[in-house]
Formats: structure tokens, sequence, C-alpha cells
């Protein structure tokens, strides 16, 4: 086979991957998250060793961070949070997996995601927890867990069992404008990982989500820091317009399936009312070991 | 239906299997425990069997004279007389199934447990096999043998009362076409001595002769006719002839008159000269001769041809003028013909007469025969029945006297009823490995059927492959240190479980198998 020749099998082989590519794009009518990639040789070098030197700094920032109480590996152990130390390692290992493909939809830059289970129980905010508790085990990175999820909320046990019960929430942010984001943003008991609790709330409504002042607070704590990966545990997909809203907010959203818990059809019923680009990918939850 | 590829299937269900656990070691326990207390319950069976032959030389067939026609089902109509009521009560009561102090009701119902119990059928052509079978080995042995027992001694009555109503009826019909046969004799007879002469070939005859007799008068008008054709001609040409020869035969006298005077004056003359008188008398003769000739000449004109004086009809004639040997040929001729004519001519009267009559007999004589025919077929139908049923009135004697000494029955024993030593069928061994074969497999197939059937998603493939969706990854159960496993999740309580369900198989057929050891009984 000549030269010529297997640059045309090459070519024609690239060509092929890029036309199934395009007809799977066509055939599901969804366009998933582009990955960015790093631009330049030289560019990326240098972006190498800016990095580099910020994470350093972003380290030293990081280690001056007021912490509260810290929860011991035993209870973290007992909440079901991973942690570097953890004997569950198919779990750690889960995670960390879930983490890195975050990370490569957008390496240079923080986002913020939601996730959110596709029914009831699905293990959304079990997920979530854990997303954010594996990226704080990076000591360059913090991450902010958003509790965004009216119907089955967690973060209060947190608080409570860190001496936090009286600590403000997201509702009580947004329905009282004299209140700033310090005043809610709380310490979780988990290095590098901080927390917006839902608080207390009278009514359940939608409306909060849509209202500007929520966005503007989506915006202020991803944009703070360019550490810090936001992360909202949003309601069930399938019981909750704010899910929805949610994910127009946020940069990304992963659905949670739970084992053996939801039809291909609803999952694609549930896929066809979001916004498909902001789609980063499924986690199945719960697998039997 | 989910899409679980092959590959995922095994990792599949062993996490489904830890996760259903509980659930399948329910069903291996029910399943089990179903099974043993199934084989504890169940029967053992004993069949014991008889096999009769059935002898193809029946009594009836052949005093009817007839081919075997008994090939309608043996096993049958076997049955219907194994399970009279007769039979049935009289096993009932001799077994031991029932007492004196049996209700109806119950009775009623041990006979229907007892044809339950009982199977009859064809083992082939010539076998007919009968099927007990009791959990006793003994009672179904004697319930067999009583069966068979009864059954031919049923059958042997049946057999003889049979042949004796046969023999009866064959010897009532041989008087009956007795009476019959010496009723058609005698009125055979009596026709026969009024119409003597009447054979059955007696049609024939007066058919050939009338066929003989119109032949004869077709032949007969052929020869008149030609005879009576012959007669007009020589009638015609007789009539022309005479004329002819009349008139001729006066020219050559007269020719013969003048030519002798001629001559007599040739003569003279040599003589003497022509006023001779001699001559002159000669001359004058001839001019009288002449004269005479033509005045018959002309009287023979004017009288139409001379047919008065020569009438060849009429028998006279008149003139000088002599027959001539033409007119007498013809004439002997024409008689000859005429004669011949009229004899056709009367003979065909005389066939046409009898042909008259002969038809008029032929059609007496068809009646006759026809009538004849009638008797002497009646005659030899009797007959040949009659012949028939001395010849079988013989056989059914000597059935007879068979069937009295028992030899010509239709059954007879070919294999007598067995005790059975084994019990056949489904064994407390069978049910029990049965048991635990598929007490082991069934929670698989329940769970590969129902990962097969529900369609929810376990796997990276309905993700990935199906709805082609990124999958991030997949987050492995995590249980909380706290969490307690279930009792019947925990593996030793699992294994445990099913140890002791295997042990109390063990157990139950060791105890089984002493019990039945002791009592003398067959293999489990």
């Amino acid at each position: 086979m000549t030269d010529r020749a297997k640059f045309a099998n090459v070519r024609s082989m690239l060509e092929q991957q890029q036309g199934k590519s395009e007809r799977r794009n066509r055939k599901s009518g969804r366009s998933m998250v582009p990955l960015t990639r790093p631009k330049g040789g030289s560019n990326q070098l240098r972006a190498a060793n800016d990095s580099v030197s910020l994470a350093d700094r972003a380290r030293a920032d990081i280690a001056n961070m007021e912490e509260a109480k810290l929860f011991s590996d035993r209870q973290l152990d007992m909440l079901g949070i991973v942690h570097p130390r953890s004997k569950n390692r198919d779990m750690v290992d889960a995670m960390r997996q879930l983490r890195t493909k975050l990370y490569s939809l957008n390496p240079e830059k923080n986002f913020s995601v939601l996730v959110s289970s596709i029914v009831p129980e699905g293990g959304g905010s079990f997920v979530s927890l854990n997303l954010a508790a594996t990226i704080a085990f990076d000591k360059a990175r913090t991450s902010m867990l958003v509790e965004a999820n009216l119907h089955t909320p967690i973060m209060h046990k947190l608080m409570k069992l860190i001496g936090r019960e009286d600590a403000r929430g997201l509702l009580e942010y947004l329905d009282r404008p004299e209140l700033g984001i310090e005043h809610i943003v709380n310490p979780s008991g988990i290095p590098r990982m901080r927390c917006i609790p839902i608080g207390s709330h009278t009514e359940i409504s939608a409306e909060h989500f849509t209202s500007a002042r929520y966005k503007q607070l989506m915006l202020d704590i991803k944009e703070r820091y360019d550490n810090r990966f936001v992360i909202v545990d949003g309601p069930a997909m399938t019981t909750s317009a704010d899910a929805r809203i949610l994910s127009e907010i946020c940069d990304y959203t992963v659905l949670v399936v739970p084992y053996g818990g939801v039809t291909p059809g609803v999952l694609d019923s549930v896929i066809d009312e979001i916004d498909e680009r902001r789609l980063a990918g499924i986690v199945i939850n719960n697998q039997p070991a | 239906m989910s899409n679980i590829t092959l590959d995922e299937m095994m990792p599949l269900l062993s996490r489904e299997a830890s996760a259903r656990s509980s659930t399948l070691l329910a069903i291996f326990v029910g399943v089990s425990l179903v099974f043993l207390i199934t084989g504890l319950l169940w029967e053992k069976k004993y069949t014991s069997f008889v096999q009769l032959y059935v002898d193809d030389s029946n009594l009836v067939a052949p005093l009817i004279g007839t081919a075997s026609t008994i090939n309608r089902d043996r096993a049958n109509v076997a049955k219907e007389e194994l399970f009279a009521l007769d039979i049935l009560d009289t096993i009932l009561d001799e077994v031991g199934f029932a007492d004196e102090s049996t209700t109806p009701s119950d009775r009623e119902e041990l006979r229907d447990d007892l044809t339950d119990a009982t199977n009859v059928f064809n083992r082939n052509n010539q076998l007919l096999e009968i099927d007990f079978w009791h959990p006793d080995p003994k009672v179904a042995f004697q319930t067999t043998s009583l069966f068979a027992e009864l059954f031919l001694k049923k059958t042997m009555a049946s057999s003889a009362e049979e042949t004796t109503e046969a023999f009866e009826f064959i010897i009532d019909q041989v008087e009956s076409y007795r009476d019959k046969l010496e009723d058609a004799e005698g009125r055979l007879e009596s026709f026969r001595s009024q119409h003597p002469g009447i054979s059955n070939t007696t049609e024939g005859n007066v058919n050939a002769r009338i066929v003989e007799l119109q032949r004869d008068y077709e032949q007969t008008g052929l020869l008149f006719a030609q005879a009576d054709q012959r007669r007009r001609s020589l009638q015609n040409e007789l009539s022309s002839e005479s004329s002819t020869l009349a008139r001729d035969y006066q020219i050559g006298q007269t020719r013969d008159q003048i030519a002798r005077l001629q001559a007599e004056i040739d003569v003279l003359s040599l003589s003497y000269t022509d006023d001779y008188p001699d001559i002159v008398r000669l001359r004058q003769q001839i001019e009288d001769v002449k004269a005479q000739a033509a005045t018959r000449s002309a009287q023979t004109s004017s009288q139409g041809q001379g047919q008065a004086i020569f009438n060849v009809g009429g028998r006279t004639f008149t003139g000088s003028a002599s027959l001539s040997p033409v007119y007498q040929q013809l004439r002997s001729d024409l008689a000859r013909t005429s004669a011949e004519a009229d004899s056709q001519q009367s003979r065909m009267r005389q066939i046409k007469v009898l042909l008259e009559n002969e038809i008029e007999r032929s059609t007496k004589t068809s009646q006759v025969e026809r009538e004849l025919s009638e008797l002497t077929r009646d005659y030899e139908i009797n007959k040949k029945f009659y012949e028939d049923l001395l010849s079988q009135q013989e056989n059914a004697r000597l059935s007879m006297t068979l069937g009295a000494e028992q030899q010509g029955v239709l059954y007879r024993v070919h294999q007598p009823a067995n005790f059975p030593a084994r019990p056949n069928g489904l064994r407390f061994i069978h049910i029990v490995l049965a048991g635990l074969v598929l007490a082991t497999l069934l929670p698989f197939i329940y769970l590969f059927v129902f990962l097969k059937v529900d369609p929810r998603i376990r796997t990276t493939s309905a993700v990935t492959d199906l709805l082609e969706l990124p999958l991030l990854t997949t987050v492995p159960h995590m249980p909380s240190p706290s969490d307690k496993t279930p009792l019947f999740r925990r593996p030793g309580v699992i294994m445990t479980t099913v140890g002791a369900m295997c042990c109390l198989y063990v157990v139950v057929f060791f105890i089984k198998y002493a019990l039945e050891a002791s009592t003398g009984g067959a293999p489990l």
C-alpha cells in the first residue's frame, strides 16, 4: 500500500468517524456539551505555568479558609460522604470519574452544575453532596453545594451536626434582600467545601429560582473564586418544574438515574424537556455490588 | 424487553442475585418445601396387568357364514363389559373396598375410583391388556386377577348365549326356507302341467321359426315376382311370334304351289308350245293360286294380322295354317312359367299364414315363459339358501358343542395377572431430585426472565447504546456503617438456609427409607 493510499485511508476513516458523529447527532437531535480544548502549544505551556503558580497561591488562600467543626472520617462514613481515606474505593473512584469528566467539559474554567435525579429518592442529593466533597479533595479547588431541593432537603442534618442549626439558607436570602451572600454561605464540615442550605421557608414556589436575585447569586458565587465549583442539588425532574428552571441557570446538568428505577422512555421524555446543550451526562446511581 | 448484551448479563445476574437474595432464597425454600411435601404425600403406584388373547375364530361369524367383522375397538367393548355394575360390585366386595356398611353413595364413589384406576387397551391386534394400579401391590394384584376372571366368565356366558341364539335362529331359518322351497317347487310343477312343452328354450325356438318363415316369405316373393315377370314377357313374345308364323306359312305354301306349277310348265315347255292345253291350264292354275293368295292376304290384313285365325292367347286357331315349332316351344314355356308363378304365389300365401300364426304364438309364449322364469328363480334362490343353511346348521351344532366344552371362547388368558414388586411412575426419589433441581434453577430463571422483561435502566448500554447519551459514571451502592443487612440477605444466613434445606431433604429421605425397609416395601 502506498503512502498516498495510507493517507487516503486515514482521511476516509476520519471522515467516516466525523460523518458517523454528525449522523448520530442528527438522529438524536441533541448536541451535548462540547469539550473545550486549550489552544496553541506554547500558550498551553505558559498557561500551565501560570496555572501552577495560581494553584499554589490558591492553595495558600484556601489553606487560610476559616473552617468550622470538621467531620471525622467515621462521621463521613456514617453520613455516606466520600473522603480521600474512604475504604469504599469503588465509590471514591466513581465520584472521581464523575468529577474528572465534568472537569474535562471545560478544563480552563470553573463551572456550576445542577445535579438532579429523574425520580424522587433517586439519589440526586447523594450524588451532588459527594460530588462537592470529591471536588474538595483537591487542595487547589473548593466546592460550593447549593441546596435547591425544596422537597427533600438534607443539609439541615449536616448543619445540625456541625452546630449550625440556625444557619440561614437560600430561601431566606431570596426572600430578604437585606441579607448578603456571606450570611448564607456556611461551612459544611468538610474541608474546602461550603454549602448554602435551603433554609426555612413558608411556601414552596418555583418563582424563587426565576428571580434575578437568584441568578445574581449564582453568578456571584461562581465568579467570586475561579477555583470554586458550584454544585446545585435540584429536585427530581419528574415531580418538580424547579429542576428545569435551575438547569437553565447552571452551566451543566447531570441527571441521576437510580439503578433499575427508570425506564428509557421516562429518561427520554425528561431529556426532551431540558436544554440538551447543558446536559453533561447521566449518572447511574446505587448499582448493587 | 430490556436490551441487555451478553457480556453484561452475567455481572447483571450476579448483582441482581445479591440484591434480591432474600427473594431468591424464598423461592428456593418454597419450591424445596413444596416438592418435599409432595414427595411425602405422593402415593406409590403399583400397577398389575393381565393380558388376554383375543380369539378371532369366534363362534358367531362362522354361523352366520360371513367374514369376521369384529374390527371395532375391542378395548372399548371390553371396557363396557368390565365396568358393568355387577363386575364392579363383585370386585368391591371381594377385594374389600366395600362392605355391608358402605352407603350407596360411597359405593358409587368407590366404583368411580375403581374405573379411574383401571385402564383397558389393545396391546396389539390380538392382545387386550387390563391394567389396574393401587398403592398396595396386593390389592392391585387381586383386583386385576378378579377383573380378568370375571371378564372371562362373563364373556364365555355371553358367547354361549350368543351361540345358542344363533343356532336357534338358523334352525328357524332352515325350516322357513324349507317351506318356501316346497311351495316354490309345487307352483313350478303345477305350471308345467298347465303348459306342456313350454320350456325355457321355447321362446327362442319360436323366434327362430319366425325369422325362418320371414326369410322364406321374402325368397318366395322374389321367386314369384321373377316367374310372373317371365310369364308376362313370354306372353308378349308368343303373341307376336304366332302372327308372323301364320302369314309366312301361307306365303311359303303359295310359293311352293306356284313353283311346283311353274316347274311343270317348264317341263312341258320343253316339249310343247305355250298354247299347249296343259301349259295353258297350268298357267291358269298359277293365276288362281296367286289370286287366292292375294285374296287370303287381303283377308288376313283386314282381320287384324290374322289374330282371329291364329289366336295364340286363345286356345283355338282356324284357317289352314299349322303351328310353328317356335310357337309351340314358347307356348310350352309359358305354360310352365305360369304354373310356377301360381305355385309361388300359393306358397307365399301359406307362408304368410304360418308367419302370422307363429307371431301370435310368440306373444303368448313370452308371457308364459316370464311366469315360468319367475317361478324357477324363486325355486333356485330358495334352494340355494336352504342348502347354505343346512351346511351352517352343521357348523352351529359343532360350535354349540365346542361352546359347551369351553373350547371356543373369544378371550383366553395370555399372561396372567402379575404381582407388582416395584412401583411404577413417579416415586419419592424422583420428586425429591426434581425438587432440588427446580429449587436451584427456578430462582435464576425468575431472575433471568425478570431482567429480560423489565425495561428499567440497569446497564451502561441502555444509556449509551439505546438512548445514545453520555454516561458519566456508575455509582455503586454505598452501605452506611450503621445500616444492617437484612437477615436473609446475609451470605451466612443464606448458606445456612440452603444447607438446612438440603439436610432436611437428606433426613426425610433416610427416615422414609428406614420406614420402607422396616415394612419391607419397595425402594423409594
